[in-house]
């Protein structure tokens, strides 16, 4: 049987196909268009590349910020369930899922059987997220892709000591009016978001093992820093950003019911 | 659903300025659950609670930083904006640090409905009344204490609405007050059966229009709504059933108990100021009445007070019952930003609800607004979901 | 861990000598209290604003976790590396769920507590109480904080419960009542330390500690009326740092002895016309409590001439002559004749304008401090209103540096002393 996945985030969707055992199929799509329509397009064309036909599919889950609005979706289910249940499925001994998306951070506490216990998210700002490198690599001009590498490049940390995004300009011009170079800027700005996230995660206990998720989990700088704060390596899985799809396909594998979009 | 008490959820102004017309009697505003609103009842006026709007301040912002409580800015704002002009007095007790500055911060700022009626800088009728509540409610001083305090406000009320009141004019508010109390914990009872006769959201309507309105009447509309609801097997959507506590829980933070209900809960009871701490406590009526109302007062398990012991097992006894008594599988606590006495507290009280009751608890910190209560629905879902597996 | 740069903040420069060395007085009463803990003497975690005497005249050694927070707020484990310990002990309360909008010595104490080896801690840090002590005064807090620590260190706590009283004006004599219940705190306190530490209380010995802290008020309350001197004699950074006996340890000797020495320096330099600075231009008003952690900002101004000359915070009031009744009963009427709510705040604060000559004020917008943060908007206001006074805001927390932002403090104050600068220049 095969089953659907589909994550609509703030800034891409998602779409996974899943067997019950293997992912067979996945496509991931920066969009700017509405939910449902992102949604439809993804979801088609990951069946276009599989050869596959809608009906093939028994059932299909949503999930994300833009999961209700999914209107051919069998069911829903919630963002941390998705991803601790996705980041369960890759590692088997995973005890905590971190998931560091553009929008938001959060944690997720799993019981040694692989339920999720706890949860906890940021308070409601960019620090801690991807939002606020994005903000990095946008003042110090370089493409995001590249801040990781930027950040590996630094003999040293600047101080980026501001808590807050909406300040995230002015600390980095005056960090480059003092003279301070890019690469340690990029480092300063990734020691910043590693201190929310190791905050959060100290919140509900470091339990290895300790999954990482979300675009971040891409990135080798803010990993680096964030492992020596924790204490222990991460384990990274190899498609970071579709393990919130994974999960809701994942889900509507176990489900006979979800919640269905209102 | 109760059509009246709906009216009252839906505009508690439009719907107490009626009342004002139609009776001609005098309203007066109070902040906070634990004020000893029986004396203004005894004397024939209306207390109503002063709430918030929940929309964006227009005004307060000028005068109160910030960081500041979100409720107390949202009483402030509406105050400005001439919302409640139609209250001939204001009291504000000693709940913490924050409402105690509304004495200040009402007679200062806002416009008083009537010129004061000053005679050669002589004024009988002060606007806004302080009361003193203490801080520890329990030990052997602390009643003689407070009785004083209470016959300094009675007095207050005396002169400013020109007449006496008498102590058989407390034993008929207390009575009422009694009677009111009564049939919301009759309609409580009602919460406990699976599934609830009655959804959080209709439950908090009626404990809502009750703090608007003289308890009598109150009382009587309540009763009846509850033998209807008995008699036709009214039952609440299912839903795991959650415990919901936190900061004032008014008309600006109603939604939450739809948002709940939306994401597959049912909010079957609660420890709120507008919620079960509204009524919880009966008035002893084989004390003098002065003492019932001073009991009842201090007797209010608030966050904000302390006990002789340092472990406060009043509320912890409290939160105990609304807990295990209606079954509860999830605890939600909504905590208002810089709500200290509830912050401070949470972690310890999370711990024990966890670990002692065994029941999961969320945290969700509030801002006092509708779009972000919108913004918790992603948690909410996800603390259901997890809980029905 | 590759090096970074720190945040830049500094202690103060202080203008008078016994400033500057009270640092050895607080060292000192943190040596004592360890000894006195090691000879199996009681010891007592205080909140700031209790009676003293309460403690000295029962033979109680009093530690004050909001004085210890403050500490904590300027030491690092280890010199020139890591966090302030004040950050280290947040962060641990905060991740064990304290929310970082709670007061700062909160959160700082708290996760010091949590923390467990009471030890690792600046200066040993405090010994382990036989009892904490709270009040209700100036912020309530207090009084779930001590509840808290009572659980977390399994100890006996006790609360003041001082009557919050509203008036509009300063100072008003208490009302009967009012008394009688705050002396039966002092009485249930005395009890309650009497259970626990089996030392009886003897009204002789109270008697005694009021005569001591009754001359070191009026000794601290001279040398208020000399700082209203210009050029002005003693600062606040001479103010916030010879607060501490008088907060502390208000109603022993040593106290006394420490105000007469500072009382015979302040003198000595108004004798002589000396100030802070050679150059005093303007004079400056602190409201609230300081960020521990940069008291350098009090000499920010000073190189223009600037100098802030008074702040309100820890300063005493004056007090009733001792009677010959019930020293409780006296020590209730004393502690209760100032006001303490905003309708006290507000006009107190123009009173202090004009007695000080203030050209305007700097109000610590102390993120997580409540009683000094709510006035804040006020007291701009009626400082513009009253007495054209301009003031700024100084956002931050009091000892938690993470919230400090130096280009934005630094920015407002600039303009500030700009403002100021043009007004008396044009005398607009």
């Amino acid at each position: 049987m095969l089953f659907g996945g589909i994550d609509v985030g703030a800034q891409s969707v998602k779409a996974v196909v899943f067997d019950g055992k293997e992912i067979i199929g996945w496509k991931l799509n920066i969009t700017e268009e509405a939910a449902d329509t992102a949604a439809r397009i993804v979801f088609q064309e990951l069946l276009d590349d599989l050869g596959l036909k809608r009906e093939a599919l028994s059932r299909v889950f949503s999930t994300g910020w833009g999961a209700s609005a999914v209107t051919f979706a069998d069911g829903r289910s919630s963002e941390q369930v998705c991803a601790a249940r996705g980041g369960r499925w890759l590692f088997p001994g995973a005890r905590t899922v971190v998931d560091v998306g553009a929008e938001g951070c959060r944690v997720m506490k799993l019981t040694a059987a692989g339920a999720m216990e706890d949860f906890a998210n940021n308070s409601k700002c960019a620090s801690g997220t991807g939002s606020f490198i994005e903000l990095g690599a946008v003042y110090l001009k370089v493409p995001i892709e590249e801040m990781g590498a930027l950040s590996l490049a630094a003999d040293g940390v600047a101080e980026v000591s501001s808590i807050c995004a909406v300040f995230a300009e002015s600390v980095i011009i005056s960090n480059i009016h003092r003279g301070e170079s890019r690469q340690r800027i990029a480092a300063g700005i990734h020691r910043s978001v590693a201190i929310r996230i190791n905050e959060l995660i100290g919140r509900m206990g470091v339990v290895p093992e300790i999954v990482l998720l979300g675009g971040t989990a891409l990135n080798a700088g803010l990993v680096k820093i964030l492992e020596e704060m924790v204490g222990i390596p991460l384990r990274l899985p190899e498609n970071p950003r579709i393990v919130g799809a994974l999960g809701a396909a994942i889900q509507a594998s176990l489900k006979k019911k979800g919640k269905t979009a209102p | 659903m109760n059509e009246t008490f709906a009216r009252y959820a839906a505009d508690r102004h439009e719907a107490v300025k009626k009342w004002k017309e139609e009776t001609g009697k005098k309203v007066y505003g109070y902040f906070c659950c634990l004020t000893p609103e029986e004396i203004i009842a005894a004397a024939d006026a209306l207390p109503v609670r002063i709430t918030g709007t929940g929309e964006p301040l227009e005004q307060a912002d000028i005068y109160i930083p910030p960081n500041t409580c979100p409720f107390a800015r949202g009483c402030l704002d509406a105050g400005l904006r001439g919302d409640y002009d139609y209250l001939d007095g204001v009291v504000a007790p000693n709940s913490c640090d924050i409402i105690a500055q509304m004495h200040y911060f009402w007679k200062t700022l806002v416009p008083r409905p009537d010129k004061p009626h000053l005679i050669a800088g002589m004024d009988l009728k002060p606007y806004v009344h302080y009361i003193a509540y203490p801080e520890k409610i329990t030990g052997r001083a602390v009643v003689p204490y407070y009785l004083e305090v209470l016959k300094i406000f009675k007095q207050e009320l005396e002169r400013s609405l020109k007449r006496v009141i008498s102590d058989e004019d407390l034993s008929r508010a207390i009575a009422a007050y009694n009677e009111d109390k009564a049939q919301l914990r009759r309609m409580y009872e009602l919460r406990k059966s699976d599934p609830p006769k009655l959804s959080g959201y209709e439950a908090w309507q009626a404990t809502f229009s009750s703090l608007m309105m003289p308890k009598a009447d109150h009382a009587a509309l309540l009763s009846t709504y509850l033998d209807e609801v008995e008699k036709s097997g009214n039952k609440a959507p299912e839903g795991v059933r959650i415990y919901l506590s936190g900061s004032a829980m008014d008309q600006a933070g109603s939604d939450l108990y739809k948002i709940i209900e939306q994401s597959g809960g049912q909010v079957v009871s609660d420890d709120l100021c507008v919620g079960t701490r509204a009524f919880w406590y009966p008035l002893n009526t084989e004390l003098p009445p002065l003492e019932a109302i001073a009991r009842r007062s201090l007797g209010t398990a608030c966050p904000r007070s302390t006990v002789i012991a340092p472990v406060p097992e009043n509320r912890w006894a409290h939160i105990t019952s609304t807990i295990k008594d209606y079954g509860a599988k999830g605890a939600i606590f909504y905590i208002l930003k810089c709500c200290d006495a509830r912050n401070a507290e949470f972690p310890h009280l999370r711990d024990k609800i966890k670990n002692e009751l065994g029941l999961p608890v969320l945290f969700l910190e509030g801002d006092y607004s509708a779009e972000g209560l919108e913004q918790m629905r992603g948690r909410i879902e996800a603390f259901i979901e997890m809980i029905e597996g | 861990m590759t090096e970074e740069r720190k945040v830049q903040t500094k202690g103060s420069q202080k203008s008078l000598e016994a400033a500057r060395n009270t640092y050895k007085f607080i060292i000192e009463d943190y040596i004592m209290g360890h000894v006195h803990k090691n000879e199996g003497k009681p010891v007592v975690w205080s909140c700031a604003l209790a009676d003293k005497e309460l403690y000295y005249s029962m033979g109680l050694y009093p530690f004050y976790p909001e004085q210890f927070s403050a500490l904590c707020a300027v030491r690092r484990k280890t010199k020139n590396e890591g966090d302030k310990e004040a950050v280290r002990f947040a962060r641990i309360a905060e991740q064990a769920g304290y929310s970082g909008d709670l007061c700062g010595y909160e959160r700082v104490t708290t996760g010091y507590v949590i923390n467990e080896d009471l030890k690792d801690a600046p200066l040993d840090g405090m010994p382990k109480p036989d009892m904490l002590v709270t009040t209700s005064s100036v912020c309530d807090v207090r009084l779930k904080w001590f509840e808290d620590m009572s659980q977390r260190l399994n100890v006996p706590l006790f609360t003041l419960d001082r009557p919050e009283r509203c008036f509009d004006g300063i100072m008003q004599h208490p009302k009967p009542h009012e008394v009688a219940y705050y002396q039966s705190q002092l009485e249930d306190f005395l009890s309650f330390a009497s259970d626990i530490t089996g030392i009886k209380y003897n009204s002789d010995r109270m008697e005694e500690c009021i005569d001591w802290s009754y001359k070191t008020n009026e000794l601290r309350l001279e040398i208020l009326q000399m700082r209203k001197s210009i050029p002005s004699p003693m600062g606040c950074a001479d103010g916030f740092a010879t607060m501490y006996p008088g907060m502390y340890c208000s109603g022993t000797q040593k106290a006394y002895d420490y105000y007469k020495a500072l009382r015979d320096e302040v003198k000595a330099k108004v004798d002589a016309g000396l100030g802070q600075v050679d150059n005093e231009r303007f004079r400056l008003l602190w409201f609230g409590i300081p960020l521990w952690f940069n008291m350098g900002i009090f000499n920010y101004f000073e190189p223009i001439g600037g100098v802030f000359a008074y702040e309100p915070a820890y300063n005493p009031s004056p007090w009733p002559p001792i009677t010959n009744g019930d020293p409780l009963q006296y020590m209730a009427s004393r502690t209760l004749s100032v006001g303490s709510t905003m309708s006290t705040t507000i006009p107190a604060i123009v009173e202090q304008c004009r007695e000080y000559s203030i050209s305007g004020g700097v109000l610590a917008y102390l993120i997580t401090c409540r009683p000094v943060y709510l006035p804040a908007l006020e007291l701009r206001r009626v400082l513009e209103k009253e007495l054209g006074i301009p003031s700024v805001l100084i956002e931050c927390d009091l000892v938690d540096e993470r919230s400090y932002s130096e280009g934005q403090v630094l920015t407002r104050m600039d303009a500030f002393a700009e403002q100021i600068l043009k007004k008396l220049d044009t005398g607009k």
